[in-house]
């Protein structure tokens, strides 16, 4: 079975019907895999939220995919472990 | 209606005209009926051009948007008019060139009930667009045209999907052309680099040893940095490589100037590569088609990477410089601070080998025994044109030929469908960019495989009298994958043969002045009288179907052991090739 490298990332987004397909869409594309997914508004006016989220990869770098997240329009930024959890522990 | 109150549609058409817009290629539908309702209306400010097909539309707005460096415009109606774009979209990202791609959506009410002509267009386009809308509320129409204008054409460029539900070209409301952009998360230009970072171009330029060169892609078009580039070029004395896309970027009759490079770039572009041990690249992200196997491209080789877009660095290649910020600005930045430098050795050896391999003359390809060749009479348009004309080649061997042959002496000229390959590309590009400049002549240079795939957009030069040349290479064959299979596959020709129509009928049908050419003479005649014509003309030339085109970089093959000829791949007397991997390899 291949190894699956685990890792944490927060988005920040603009609440926009459509934007969670728009994130999975470019995850996919990379062949990262969403184990679980929170995602609430920060502001009252629920205009942003924060979605975190265990992702696992087959690589252990998942930089490119994430940088290439953070260039959809309705990201505002991606924060991200650069280091699986596995060598985090 | 209160007088100052609009219709959606006519606020539609005023916010594209606000933009800029000059021509718009579209296709009627049912949902999209109101806003042809009142297009008429602007069309002192917007030109409207029917293509026979969506997919047309999308390459013609594209052919527009290459030659201007404007946003181009195409719409289609819901369902299957929006599903015809899709191919263009794609080509659209992959190639980052700015275009506004506007579907019809039917109703609100309708909207997930599998209406008629319902599709979920945003659904299908997410992957292979900048971004996209569905505009729901007249109201959001300023800002949404503002927005989607912006992100097409900001940055790295790349097409942006407006979906456009029915209702809204009945609403009736105060426009509101004032409505402001709100883009939070939107950055298009990164923090440009320092000024020490520039300086370390100079440190790595200064090593031992250093054999450099320039590897300039689409991004020097886009951000037009040719001036700086050459600057660059010359005041470091480094050689000059360019991608498919970036060509027409650097003079070809420069002594720096060293060919394209990739899998039918010019050999000695090939080697200069391979051999090489700095690239700057300025404004290419590094396609497989360039590199070849990553491992070999790379060992060995330190990479400066001026780019614009941050989510390319080390994307493929490790990059020990980045460089980001427009590529335009950075150049000139570099060329005010660094010092100058010669690689004597590294020139030597580079006029060895374009000695060695001929460049850019037909006469270095083998003589064709079953009809004209490729590369001449591309070179005889090239000649007769002066190297002047805007080519929009196809995809595949004509594709490769019309690249290395035409020797393009002006930027924006020369169209090629690059990342996504699509063929069909050609004559639709090619209509598009006479809209770009009436002035210029344009040519489409098509094999006649991919001309048949778009064949219907001879109606639309017909109708509007638009003077493209189109040049078929007929060889009645998929030529480019009969090549493959004849080299790759022991010559089992697979699907890849056909029977064409009389092309001359057919453009006649069509009222379009047409010639065949069998020989040079009459290849040379039929140009002649084409550009006479002020019209569309069509010129089918029967070539060789076994012409191959080399170099080739077989899949899995370092660059620098590209084969010359058949005799190379076939015989293999110097065992450069693994059979699987030329089979199994990346194609």
């Amino acid at each position: 079975m291949t190894k699956m490298h685990l890792f944490k990332a927060t988005l920040r987004v603009r609440n926009d019907v459509g934007v969670l397909a728009r994130i999975t869409t470019r995850l996919r594309k990379f062949r990262v895999n969403i184990r679980s997914l929170d995602v609430a508004p920060i502001d009252a006016e629920e205009k942003f939220s924060d979605i975190h989220l265990v992702i696992e990869s087959e690589k252990d770098d998942i930089a490119v995919a994430m940088r290439k997240t953070e260039q959809l329009i309705p990201v505002i930024r991606v924060t991200y472990n650069s280091q699986s959890l596995e060598e985090q522990r | 209606m209160s007088e100052t109150k609009k219709l959606g549609s006519d606020i539609f058409c005023q916010a594209l005209a606000d933009q800029g817009v000059e021509v718009m290629f579209g296709i009627p539908g049912g949902v999209v009926l109101p806003l042809y309702d009142k297009i008429n209306k602007y069309g002192h400010h917007i030109k409207h051009i029917l293509p026979r097909h969506e997919q047309g539309g999308g390459f013609a707005a594209e052919g527009y948007a290459r030659v201007t460096g404007n946003v181009g415009v195409c719409l289609g109606t819901s369902g299957p008019g929006a599903t015809n774009l899709l191919t263009a979209l794609a080509n659209s990202m992959m190639d980052s060139i700015p275009i506004i791609y506007i579907t019809g959506q039917v109703g609100d009410e309708f909207i997930g009930s599998d209406a008629f002509q319902e599709t979920d267009v945003i659904g299908m386009t997410m992957p292979v667009v900048k971004h996209s809308y569905l505009l729901t509320k007249a109201e959001d129409i300023h800002r949404v045209i503002k927005e989607a204008f912006h992100i097409a054409q900001t940055g790295r460029p790349g097409p942006v999907h407006i979906d456009i539900v029915k209702g809204v070209w009945f609403e009736e409301i105060e426009p509101n052309a004032d409505a402001e952009m709100d883009l939070p998360g939107y950055k298009p230009y990164p923090e440009n680099c320092s000024d020490d970072a520039i300086k370390k171009i100079d440190e790595i330029l200064s090593r031992p040893g250093v054999k450099p060169l320039i590897l300039a892609g689409h991004g020097v078009e886009i951000s037009g940095a040719q001036k700086e580039l050459l600057e660059f070029s010359e005041k470091h004395n480094i050689p000059v490589l360019s991608t498919l896309l970036g060509l027409g970027n650097f003079p070809q009759g420069h002594k720096n100037w060293a060919g394209m490079i990739g899998m039918h770039g010019d050999a000695v572009a090939n080697l200069a590569a391979h051999n090489a041990n700095v690239i700057i690249s300025a404004g290419c992200r590094f396609d497989d088609r360039i590199t070849g196997p990553l491992e070999k491209f790379i060992d060995g080789v330190t990479f400066i990477h001026m780019e614009i877009d941050p989510s390319e660095i080390n994307k493929i290649v490790e990059t020990e410089l980045p460089l980001l910020g427009d590529l335009k600005e950075t150049l000139a930045r570099a060329n005010g601070m660094l010092g100058d430098h010669k690689y004597t050795k590294w020139h030597t050896q580079i006029e060895a080998w374009k000695d060695e391999h001929g460049f850019l003359d037909y006469k270095y390809c083998p003589e064709t025994k079953n009809g004209l060749s490729q590369p001449r009479i591309i070179s005889l348009i090239s000649d007769l044109t002066e190297g002047e004309a805007i080519v929009a080649g196809d995809v595949g061997r004509n594709q490769m030929w019309t690249a290395r042959f035409y020797r393009f002496k002006n930027p924006n000229s020369h169209l090629s469908s690059g990342g996504l390959g699509s063929m069909g590309y050609g004559v639709s590009a090619a209509m598009g960019a006479h809209f770009a400049d009436e002035n210029r002549e344009v040519w489409a240079i098509s094999g006649d495989g991919g001309f048949m795939m778009n064949v219907q957009e001879l109606a639309t030069l017909a109708e509007h009298n638009i003077p493209v040349h189109v040049a078929i290479m007929e060889d009645s064959a998929l030529g480019m994958v009969r090549q493959w299979q004849n080299l790759l596959f022991k010559g089992n020709i697979s699907h890849s043969e056909f029977e064409n129509p009389d092309f001359v009928a057919l453009a006649n049908s069509f009222g379009i002045p047409a010639w065949r050419a069998k020989t040079y003479e009459e290849a040379e005649h039929a140009i002649r009288e084409a550009r006479k014509v002020k019209g569309p003309t069509l010129i089918t030339f029967q070539v060789d179907p076994d012409e191959h085109v080399y170099p080739m970089v077989p899949p899995g093959t370092a660059l620098g052991h590209q084969a010359l000829c058949d005799a190379d791949l076939l015989q293999d007397k110097e065992q450069k090739y693994d059979e699987d991997a030329l089979i199994q390899g990346h194609t």
